[in-house]
């Protein structure tokens, strides 16, 4: 079925083609990209640090304010900003709340989260330290 | 005797929901009664075509089960519960590794699918696969039982459709335009075919558009990467974009002045049928499905250069004859999927299964 198209000779012209254009062979590859939501890494295994960044960070920014300053500009444009924000502000506030309420309890969780990991290194420390004490006695024996 | 199907998510317009759809339709046909259970149904499935998996009523021995493997779903595991013949269509679940940066749900709801795929192998009865590639898949999974090919049914009626106008008008022009069509996901490598992109445009024409079209719900970590890559590429011609209408996707294909797929993972891979449906010269890499699928039509490659794929887009583009040899070989091909061949390949193994 494929006698119509000869590869080869296809090949030898792309072969051609590509000397003559001289490609600059790497340009920049994909593996050197960064991936920025390394948060979804898996199997990168428990990181401490990253936890603990990560969590300081929810601590300081779970919660947000309607009462957004509105400020410098043309005094027409400021008004007209600030009537907008009166007559949404029976939707957007009640919104905001639940948002919060939402992101603390987020917070209490992870908080909660992060004591639990805590005693978990706690205990692995001690099983370490045990297993240690167990070689010495069987050393001993 | 019912038949019932049975899957996780009846889709509107993806290639398992069509061939759900299809394979309900030939069953009406044949004078059984039959019924589509779903956990989810689109909105836009035609009401009373599919109900929820809780409605399905009580089986007895006699009925037939026909579950449509794809993904990790509970009903993997709740299969051998139910009574009833089981017959399963293997559709292919992507191997969990290529989510692995990028997708926990993906990457778990793989790796779930393909624990599933090695527990029905004492569950099935029967199987139809959709290409000899992932027959020979569940056959290195230990499956013993009977396994037919039975290529995915497609609604070609659809391709005959009103493309989108809009679209054809933004980008109908004299810039020669490579299309791609498929999910923006690790496993179709989108960023090959960027780096092929980015020599064809600056060693060979640099009036050129590359399309990705499909969606990226779901793999937006992935999505954000190409993104990225692409602007340290410095690529300004290179457009994804994101889920869109079926007419919409219509129009990328008429526009089409080549369909390149550099995928390392397909079960099937449709887009292949619907680029020769549009008579676009297809370049692919030939590896798992995609080489099946292909057959003799195409110009296939077995080692990824990108240099090698920009100087094929090329030819394709600039070489009247052989781009006219490459269509005529794929109108061929075409015809080994057309509705009538597969829908008597459905009854034939179908009247075998009931015995």
């Amino acid at each position: 079925m494929n006698n119509d198209i000869n590869i080869e000779e296809i090949m030898d012209e792309i072969r051609q083609n590509i000397k003559d254009r001289g490609y600059d062979k790497e340009p920049v590859s994909f593996e050197q990209i960064e991936i920025h939501s390394s948060v979804l890494k898996i199997g990168t295994g428990y990181d401490s640090d990253e936890f603990m960044n990560e969590l300081e960070f929810l601590d300081s920014n779970c919660t947000t304010s309607f009462h957004v300053p509105i400020a410098g500009g043309n005094p027409l444009s400021v008004f007209i900003k600030k009537v907008i924000r009166k007559m949404t502000r029976f939707i957007v506030a009640p919104l905001v709340d639940s948002q919060n309420a939402y992101n603390v309890s987020n917070v209490k969780c992870m908080n909660q989260v992060s004591e639990f990991i805590s005693e978990m290194e706690q205990y692995k420390t001690r099983i370490e330290q045990l297993e240690k004490e167990l070689k010495e006695l069987k050393k001993n024996d | 005797m019912r038949i019932i199907q049975l899957l996780p998510t009846l889709s509107y317009g993806d290639g398992v929901g069509n061939d759900v759809i299809a394979i309900d339709q030939i069953i009406k046909d044949m004078g059984y009664k039959t019924k589509i259970y779903a956990e989810n149904i689109d909105k836009r499935i035609k009401k009373g075509l599919a109900d929820n998996v809780e409605k399905m009523p009580k089986l007895n021995q006699t009925d037939i089960i026909i579950y449509h493997l794809s993904t990790g779903t509970v009903l993997n595991d709740k299969l051998s519960e139910y009574a009833g013949r089981k017959l399963v269509v293997y559709h292919n679940v992507t191997p969990a590794h290529f989510f692995r940066q990028y997708s926990r749900r993906a990457y778990r709801l793989c790796d779930k699918g393909r624990a599933g795929v090695r527990k029905l192998r004492d569950v099935a009865e029967y199987c139809w696969a959709v290409s000899e590639y992932n027959r020979q898949e569940l056959l290195e999974e230990g499956y013993r039982c009977q396994i037919d090919v039975v290529p995915i049914v497609i609604p070609f009626e659809d391709y005959a459709k009103e493309p989108d106008m809009a679209v054809l008008r933004k980008y109908e022009d004299d810039i020669i335009n490579i299309v791609f069509v498929g999910r923006i996901a690790p496993n179709k490598k989108q960023e090959d075919l960027i780096q092929a992109f980015y020599y064809y445009k600056k060693y060979i024409q640099p009036k050129s558009r590359l399309f990705l079209v499909g969606s990226y719900q779901g793999n937006e970590v992935y999505y954000e990467r190409l993104c990225n890559y692409i602007e340290r590429l410095e690529l300004t011609d290179v457009f994804i974009t994101g889920h869109i209408k079926f007419d919409e996707i219509l129009s990328y294909y008429k526009l089409a002045d080549v369909f390149v797929c550099m995928s390392e993972h397909e079960g099937f891979c449709i887009p292949l049928l619907e680029a020769m449906y549009f008579q676009v010269p297809i370049i692919a890499y030939a590896f798992t499905g995609v080489k099946e699928t292909l057959a003799y039509a195409g110009l296939k490659f077995d080692e990824k250069d990108c240099c090698v794929v920009a100087e094929m887009i090329h030819m394709l583009v600039e070489n009247k004859d052989l781009r006219e040899k490459v269509i005529a070989q794929q109108n061929i091909r075409l015809k080994d999927f057309t509705y009538e061949k597969i829908r008597d390949q459905i009854i034939n193994n179908l009247k075998g299964f009931i015995g």
